[in-house]
């Protein structure tokens, strides 16, 4: 066991840049890019709350209508409609959550963070083109497993990074201008 | 030093209120002196008595009361006129006559009999700042070394002292001031895993079951690069990421 002589001696507090909130086991890749499985799942569950939200307004629209027929007339959107609601939910919903926190829910259950390329929180434009490019050609995370730093076709483009990062400790929001997003 | 020729019989006393420093090598000089004023004496007699016979032999045979008044008045004249020093000095063998008493005289033995040692001692220091001249003449550090060396300081103390009692007077506030216990907690808390702690106590079947996908997933990543990266002839991947994620870094966005 090491000593605290010897702890001090290394560096002391903060010579370990591993969070403790984070399970030995991860401890040891946390910062790392995340692989294409763990993306993919992430997504795979952003997509589907997204789509279940999108189910819920139908079905309520729906609903409604039967119960209000004849006196009110609420015609329930088209499927395509739906799904292009779906587009640009999904586009704002990946944009506040990679501009806030770097990560949606999905990203949280799978214990990933988006990152710009010097690892600090996306600005809201940079999070607005990454989830619009995401959203419009979702095959681009593909790339991730041939890509040899695991990247997507559009963390080539954007330059941004998918790490592995359970930690609980949110980024930090509500600073000073050192703070500020990055906004290439 | 003074002597006083008292009668014919040559007395000399050594005035000692002149030299109040009886130390024996004063001692010892001093009988040496006392034995070469007896020589003197004895020649101050010889003259006195050659100037007897000079009167004896013009005034025929003397009274003693005549003896008694002319020789002593003689003889203080004869020393008045000769400088006994300057003759016990030019014509006795004063080293002989000295080793000679030496040899007779058990010094020690007199100056243990005669001398008060604690009055002499007591004097000596009296006049001797013994702290300065040890300050001056001895080499304390050597001293002290030697000391140390030779004392086992660690178990004298351990035997000799109270520690309790010791730390017990100690103000432990300043001590505890200058102790960095932010950082012992921190070691602590590291050390221990307290994070690791609380969540095994208080995490339920839900943070567990993430942890676990967590893991599996990472691990099907890990699995399915390799597979990749074998069909790909290619070395292994590159995952470093380069800055540090905010939420590792503390979000410092430097």
């Amino acid at each position: 066991m090491t000593s605290f002589g010897q702890w001090m001696s290394a560096g002391g507090p903060g010579q370990s840049t591993k969070d403790l909130s984070v399970p030995e086991p991860a401890r040891e890749f946390q910062g790392e890019r995340a692989g294409f499985t763990t993306r993919f799942v992430a997504a795979v569950i952003d997509v589907s709350l997204v789509a279940l939200l999108m189910i819920g307004v139908w079905f309520t629209l729906v609903i409604l209508q039967a119960i209000f027929t004849p006196g009110v007339n609420i015609n329930a959107p088209s499927m395509g409609t739906l799904i292009l609601w779906g587009y640009i939910f999904t586009t704002l919903y990946w944009m506040f959550a990679w501009a806030n926190t770097g990560r949606s829910f999905g990203g949280w259950l799978m214990g990933v963070r988006v990152v710009s390329p010097r690892g600090h929180r996306l600005g809201y434009f940079y999070a607005l083109l990454r989830s619009g490019f995401c959203v419009a050609f979702p095959f681009g995370l593909l790339w991730a497993l041939i890509s040899k730093r695991n990247r997507s076709v559009q963390d080539l483009v954007l330059r941004t990074n998918v790490i592995y990062d359970w930690a609980l400790r949110p980024p930090s929001i509500l600073s000073g201008d050192s703070n500020r997003p990055e906004f290439p | 030093m003074d002597f006083t020729i008292v009668s014919r019989d040559v007395i000399v006393v050594p005035n000692a209120t002149e030299d109040p420093s009886p130390t024996g090598a004063l001692g010892a000089m001093r009988s040496i002196l006392g034995a070469a004023v007896e020589v003197m004496g004895a020649a101050a007699f010889a003259a006195g008595s050659a100037a007897a016979q000079a009167i004896e032999s013009v005034a025929g045979p003397p009274t003693a009361a005549v003896l008694d008044r002319v020789v002593p008045t003689a003889t203080q004249a004869v020393i008045e006129r000769i400088n006994i020093t300057t003759v016990v000095v030019n014509n006795v063998d004063l080293r002989a006559i000295v080793m000679q008493a030496l040899q007779r005289l058990d010094l020690t033995e007199i100056v243990l009999e005669r001398v008060d040692l604690k009055r002499v001692v007591e004097a000596a220091l009296d006049s001797i700042d013994l702290t300065e001249v040890v300050l001056q003449r001895v080499d304390l550090e050597r001293i002290v070394d030697a000391a140390l060396d030779e004392l086992d300081l660690t178990a004298l103390i351990a035997e000799r002292v109270d520690i309790d009692a010791l730390v017990a007077t100690v103000d432990l506030d300043p001590i505890i001031d200058r102790l960095p216990i932010v950082d012992i907690a921190e070691y602590v808390i590291e050390m221990v895993d307290l994070p690791a702690i609380i969540r095994q106590s208080t995490g339920g079947v839900a943070s567990d079951a993430i942890d676990s996908v967590r893991l599996r997933s990472y691990a099907t990543d890990i699995a399915l690069a390799r597979i990749v990266d074998r069909v790909l002839p290619r070395r292994a991947r590159d995952l470093e990421a380069p800055g540090e994620p905010e939420s590792l870094s503390g979000g410092d966005g430097q």
